[in-house]
């Protein structure tokens, strides 16, 4: 009996520290989604005399930019209108948060749109994430235009497994000469050409070829949907970052916690777009921003890529949110391309 | 888990003084040595306390070997973070707590720290979200939070009570005190760091960010469902920003829009914040938080 008291127990330790040692390994492990990036369906591509809507999602547009992208949709034949709000003003933003959302509701839900035009970003999409009906666009998906702020709304699009175009808005269209190079790969893709890029060479490039399903975007914004069901899973994904105004050390932390939260290990390659009007703060010394990312990325040995023309520059080239790709990063440069 | 207290200290323990982020002016390092010294405690500088190296006190080796050495000595009762700034993330990944284990201390700090306080609660153990050298130094001997710290570090748990805000909820709580400044916080969303929202009665304070940055973080604990399975919230002080209009409504108004639904309580201008009354929060206690039209209550349960 004294035995069978002593198994007993002995059992019960062995079974309690069983337990312990394995919840103990499952909170090391690092909180990643089990879930894989997928290849998202692309929308139909345009054909002339399609409708495109404009809307302002976010901050206020001012009417230059408003008729630039008008007469540049024009000029590409499509038949570009504006949802209500599109030219309104309320704060800084182009409507109430109740404006905002009737105008994005309203041109997802018209069978009749083959895409939509965010006239810029700014501030705001945040609002409206979780207040927006897919029924009918998941009957007729179309594409989305914008970027920046707009990230947002191609996250909660990339959740609903449709791709989308992280491109130039009206602002571009309006200011930029017809001969613009992002403008016409934009052209391109919503008439279905879709193009392959090349860019030079960078010393801090990490040489390697992947494939993998292309997502990002505005990296605070990005970042600011960490841990929410319209996070990006890391596996599987060549993730592109970009930002604008931000100081040093918050692109810092921002990396940081993608490398705590595993998500940084995960990825299948990286593409370091523009980071403009960085505020460098006397920390920097000489090093400059690139060199500092680079640094906190040194030990993955996946292809990434620095300096690609995607963020708040006029170089500014199209990427196709949710397709798949092959990234080849070699001595020559950095070659993209689409993969059917 | 069950989150556990270190030690309170007791006359002539020991105080590892450190400077885990930014570089911190000799003459506050000085005050803090004296204010502590004046609580008949030792306190004694780590080697690099002092440093510079660019904007921070030391390169990330030297800063954690630093904070690494004050954790493992067993003499060292608490450690006093000299000030934050920014750096403490850089050390999150490369602490060993096995001797800390064995021999557990306070840290003290706040801003910055909030991620060091995320790394303790992590592995077990309460830490004090608190004024550091810089108060200890400027403000006189009879300053209220200097000696709510004191208070604590030799086991006396003050019960706080804060004037009624009109954006308050009501109501009562009990869960465990987590927090801090919600940048750093933020900062460890979805990491191994982050905070379980769970029982969790959630302070955040912030400075120098724009409104729409703490609206978008919010708006992030909000959509992650963090929000609705907190137990309690309190909102701290969020300075030196600028009521623009990009939000369309003050900051605090465009929170209270953000939790209006939660029907747990929520403090607004708790005193917590890069401001003199900056009240010592026990990160990882079990608190009550009553919160009704006469005011707060805050009080350690022990």
């Amino acid at each position: 009996m004294y035995k069978l008291t002593i198994n007993l127990k002995q059992l019960l330790i062995g079974l309690t520290a069983l337990f312990i040692l394995s919840s103990c390994s499952n909170c090391i492990m690092k909180p990643i989604s089990k879930s894989v990036s997928k290849s998202c369906k692309f929308p139909p591509y345009l054909k002339e005399g399609d409708k495109v809507a404009i809307i302002s999602p976010a901050g206020a547009s001012d009417s230059i930019m408003l008729n630039g992208a008008v007469k540049c949709l024009k000029d590409w034949e499509l038949s570009p209108c504006f949802e209500k709000y599109a030219a309104g003003v309320y704060n800084d933003y182009s409507g109430t948060t109740e404006q905002r959302l009737s105008d994005l509701q309203k041109a997802f839900d018209d069978p009749d749109v083959k895409a939509i035009l965010c006239s810029r970003g700014g501030y705001g999409v945040i609002h409206l994430i979780d207040k927006i009906n897919f029924t009918r666009f998941n009957r007729h998906p179309k594409w989305l235009i914008g970027y920046s702020d707009i990230t947002a709304l191609h996250s909660l699009i990339q959740h609903h497994s449709v791709a989308s175009i992280h491109a130039p808005m009206s602002e571009q269209m309006a200011y930029e000469p017809d001969s613009d190079q992002s403008l016409n790969y934009l052209k391109n893709i919503l008439f279905g050409k879709l193009p392959s890029y090349h860019i030079t060479t960078d010393i801090n490039n990490h040489p390697g070829k992947a494939t993998g399903i292309l997502r990002g975007g505005n990296l605070s914004v990005y970042y600011g949907l960490r841990g929410t069901p319209y996070d990006i899973p890391p596996k599987g994904t060549i993730l592109f970052i970009e930002d604008v105004g931000e100081h040093y050390h918050t692109i810092e932390r921002m990396l940081y916690n993608l490398k705590l939260g595993g998500v940084l290990e995960n990825l299948s390659g990286l593409i370091i777009g523009q980071f403009s009007k960085i505020d460098k703060k006397e920390w920097m010394n000489d090093k400059d921003t690139y060199r500092s990312i680079a640094n906190l990325l040194a030990e993955y040995h996946y292809p990434i890529c620095f300096g690609f023309p995607v963020g708040h520059v006029t170089e500014n080239y199209p990427l196709i949110e949710g397709a798949k790709i092959e990234m080849s990063i070699n001595t020559n440069g950095v070659d993209i391309h689409y993969l059917k | 888990m069950d989150i556990q207290f270190p030690s309170f200290l007791k006359e002539n323990d020991k105080v590892a003084i450190i400077s885990p982020a930014s570089k911190i002016d000799k003459t506050l390092l000085k005050g803090a040595i004296d204010r502590l010294s004046s609580w008949h405690l030792c306190p004694y500088l780590e080697k690099n306390a002092s440093g510079a190296a660019g904007y921070y006190s030391g390169s990330i080796k030297e800063r954690l070997s630093d904070f690494q050495h004050a954790l493992d000595d067993k003499e060292v009762r608490a450690i006093l973070c000299s000030r934050g700034g920014y750096g403490a993330i850089h050390l999150v990944e490369r602490l060993d707590f096995t001797k800390f284990k064995e021999s557990p201390k306070w840290l003290i700090g706040f801003s910055d720290i909030t991620a060091l306080h995320s790394l303790i609660q992590y592995n077990g153990y309460a830490s004090l979200h608190a004024p550091m050298a810089k108060q200890l130094t400027v403000e006189p001997e009879d300053d209220l939070c200097s000696n709510y710290l004191k208070d604590i570090l030799f086991g006396k748990l003050p019960d706080y009570h804060v004037e009624h805000h009109r954006l308050n909820h009501y109501g009562k709580a009990q869960g465990t005190l987590r927090g801090g400044n919600m940048s750093v916080f933020y900062g460890l969303r979805s990491t191994p760091y982050d905070i379980p929202a769970e029982n969790t009665i959630l302070f955040i304070e912030d400075v120098g960010e724009r409104p729409h940055a703490i609206e978008r973080m919010v708006y992030n604990l909000k959509l992650s469902g963090v929000l609705e399975r907190l137990s309690g919230l309190i909102i701290g002080q969020f300075t030196e920003y600028e009521e623009d209009k990009e939000l369309g409504k003050d900051l605090y108004g465009a929170i209270a829009d953000l939790v209006k639904e939660y029907d747990y309580p929520i403090c607004f201008n708790f005193p917590v914040g890069h401001v003199t009354d900056n009240r010592p929060l026990i990160e990882g206690a079990q608190i009550e938080l009553n919160v009704d039209k006469k005011g707060v209550n805050l009080h350690f349960n022990v």
